[in-house]
């Protein structure tokens, strides 16, 4: 039976880059601060621990030199023979500030032990609860909802005989899933936009409800107080023979109506990126798309994105002024005349041009009401074209009155060859840079600006289709457009501007993607249209049903046929 | 001292973890010991350890017993049944048998030619070598 399942990940977003973890018991290759890594990843390494290096081939050798490898915490002491250690190891966790979870969710390496006994402290080393636990799987959650703690110490007092204590890792909270009646509804809002004009934000909306009134907001122990931004939300359609992913989204706002039900929206890795400034964009000379989406991604914390090869080695010229990591994106993608695509799972996809899979959607699949609307012709594109030129003279780039600290200083123009009066420049980039001022006074900073030196590329057709009048698109803010590659862009925007006829229907959702191109059956039975699938607005509990919204030429591709293309091959149409 | 090689696990073994079915310090210092006993005989040199339950098997030290088991095997002579030396790492059950098994054929042919049996035609004609 299919059934729509949302995993929260009820996790402390803070708490684990907070944490600093200690412990006297450790062995000399362990370095402690990889627990507060969410992608550390502990190979399956053999140990002369007693019955442990099963003989299966699936223990690689230990390695010759762990401290270069990942792997989490092990304990220095080993268990005797009735599991039991001298002294217990005691692994410290102490934090900076207050935090709030369900409690701790451990995840141990090929064993794991079978007591331990975990202790939360206030910051100013009260302690607020004691609980012992006795692990029974690999990955153990200790449930315990405490808030506001500020330290967490593990003390592991039992395990099998001869063993260390491994640990992979520590989650701060807990992994909880949502099916059934507990969904009340939910909601995937996907886009893409083919000329990326924008990097649209996927969206989720979802409703809870629990029998237990665990959503009010004043209850000791619901689990209201353990939502917090950015806590992951995934999201998946569960079928008798298969998992489809609907997309990884990360909690935005939530509110609880009474203590039954809670509403939430949640936006995806796009909508995350657009909360957080690039402020390391530079004048770009033939620099790869690879490299530049490289920085931007690196400086987003976004480590799941991919690059379709074709565009990695692209070479692009311009500048990225200081934006949100979102804005930067979209800079890039508009350069490329990429699309970019974060939705079905937890990868922001990067890739030329919307995907043809052979989909069709028969008029069977879809429900009455649908519309198609003619968009405006458009006739001329006017792309700008920008060549940064460092000028050959200093200026002065701020002065202003500072009392002693560090400030960070932002450039309406990229700037080179700074220095400063008044102040130590700790850091310089060509949007900003951080000065230190050691006493009060002016500081006056000064460096060589790049100007601007820009023109128009335009792009027209010489003959209007009749009825037509002229119309003009232009874009002028496009700081990555240059002049080897606007009229390339310009072109590729005029083509996707004769895309007129959008599409809105609702269908029964099979495995259409957004970004996909896909024929479409009209109304009369006989005439398909290819359309792209820009937006979806798919209802996973109301029937697994999706609002498309598509665009296409209005192209009939059946009587458009060319030899060997309708049935052969399924690139249908005129494609 | 020579220690009786165990050669016999078996996938059950593995699947039902018995204590076969693991390499523990004993089995490798069994191993190491055979081996030193064997090297000893030979006149050959090898480097051995003493493991303990606190220690981590490396490839390195896996290479080592490798080399090990080559240098007594090339001082002597093997069944034509014995298993070729297994390649590192050392972490099936069949590697850990074949290991054992070569180390228990040369013993069993050293002992069996040190009885000075000899057999018309057999022992100085040049084709196989003792007993077999």
């Amino acid at each position: 039976m299919e059934r729509t399942v949302i995993a929260l990940d009820l996790i402390d977003v803070t708490a684990k880059s907070d944490s600093s973890p200690t412990s006297t018991d450790k062995q000399t290759f362990v370095d402690l601060t990889q627990l507060k890594s969410d992608s550390l990843s502990v190979s399956k390494y053999a140990t002369l621990e007693d019955n442990f290096f099963l003989l299966d081939g699936s223990f690689e050798p230990f390695p010759e030199t762990p401290a270069s490898e990942d792997m989490g915490y092990w304990s220095l002491s080993q268990s005797d023979e009735n599991g039991e250690f001298t002294i217990n190891p005691v692994l410290e966790i102490d934090f900076t500030e207050n935090h709030t979870s369900a409690g701790l969710t451990l995840t141990f390496l090929e064993d794991y032990p079978l007591e331990i006994n975990v202790k939360w402290y206030t910051l100013t080393d009260v302690k607020i609860s004691e609980k012992i636990f006795e692990p029974d799987a690999l990955y153990y959650f200790c449930d315990n909802q405490i808030e506001d703690f500020g330290k967490i110490t593990i003390e592991f007092t039992k395990t099998n005989p001869y063993r260390y204590v491994k640990l992979e890792k520590i989650d701060y909270g807990v992994y909880k899933e949502f099916s059934y009646d507990e969904l009340a509804s939910t909601t995937i809002n996907e886009e893409i936009n083919p000329i990326s004009s924008e990097i649209s934000i996927n969206t989720a909306n979802f409703a809870l409800h629990n029998d237990n009134g665990d959503f009010d907001l004043t209850g000791l122990h619901g689990v209201y107080k353990l939502f917090q931004q950015t806590q992951k939300v995934h999201i998946s359609q569960v079928f008798d023979t298969e998992t489809k992913q609907m997309g990884t989204f990360y909690l935005d706002t939530w509110k609880s109506p009474d203590e039954y039900n809670a509403e939430f929206t949640a936006v995806d890795a796009v909508g995350l990126i657009d909360k957080t400034d690039f402020k390391l964009g530079q004048i770009y000379v033939n620099e790869t798309a690879e490299n530049i989406i490289d920085a931007i991604m690196d400086s987003a914390g976004i480590a799941d994105y991919t690059i379709a090869d074709d565009l990695k080695s692209i070479t692009l010229s311009g500048w990225i002024p200081i934006c949100t990591h979102r804005e930067a994106l979209q800079q890039v993608a508009f350069a490329l005349n990429a699309i970019v695509d974060d939705s079905r799972g937890n990868t922001i996809k990067i890739y030329d041009g919307a995907q043809s899979y052979g989909r069709v959607i028969p008029r069977s699949r879809k429900f009455s009401g649908g519309s198609t609307d003619l968009l405006t012709y458009v006739s001329d594109i006017n792309l700008t074209a920008h060549n940064y030129v460092l000028k050959d003279s200093s200026e002065q780039i701020s002065t202003g009155t500072y009392a002693a600290g560090t400030y960070e200083i932002q450039f309406d123009t990229a700037v080179s060859d700074l220095s400063a009066t008044g102040a130590t420049i700790t850091e310089s980039h060509p949007n900003y840079c951080v000065i230190t001022v050691s006493a009060e006074g002016t500081v006056t900073l000064t460096g060589k600006k790049y100007t601007d030196s820009s023109s128009i590329y335009n792009y027209s057709v010489a003959n209007l289709p009749s009825g037509a009048g002229r119309n003009v698109v232009s874009c002028k803010d496009a700081t990555l457009m240059s002049l080897s590659n606007v009229a390339e862009i310009a072109q590729e925007l005029f083509n996707y501007y004769q895309l007129r006829y959008q599409t809105s229907v609702e269908i029964e959702l099979e495995n259409e993607l957004t970004g996909e191109k896909a024929a479409m059956q009209r109304a009369n039975g006989t005439d398909y249209t290819m359309e792209t699938i820009e937006k979806m607005a798919i209802d996973l509990v109301g029937g697994f049903t999706a609002q498309l919204t598509t665009l296409g030429n209005g192209t009939n591709i059946v009587s458009a046929d060319y030899l060997n293309e309708k049935y052969v091959g399924e690139d249908i149409g005129v494609m | 001292m020579w220690v009786t090689p165990i050669y016999d696990r078996a996938q059950l073994d593995v699947t039902n973890k018995t204590a076969k079915g693991y390499y523990n310090y004993i089995d490798l210092n069994r191993i190491e010991q055979d081996c030193d006993y064997l090297a000893v005989l030979f006149g050959v040199t090898i480097t051995t350890k003493e493991w303990t339950r606190t220690d981590f098997p490396t490839l390195s030290e896996m290479n080592r017993i490798k080399n090990n088991i080559v240098a007594v095997r090339n001082a002597y002579h093997t069944y034509v049944n014995t298993p070729a030396t297994p390649d590192t790492p050392y972490n099936t059950y069949l590697k850990a048998n074949d290991i054992e098994k070569i180390l228990n054929d040369i013993k069993a042919l050293y002992d069996a030619n040190s009885q000075d049996v000899f057999y018309a035609d057999e022992i100085y004609s040049g084709e196989t070598i003792g007993v077999i």
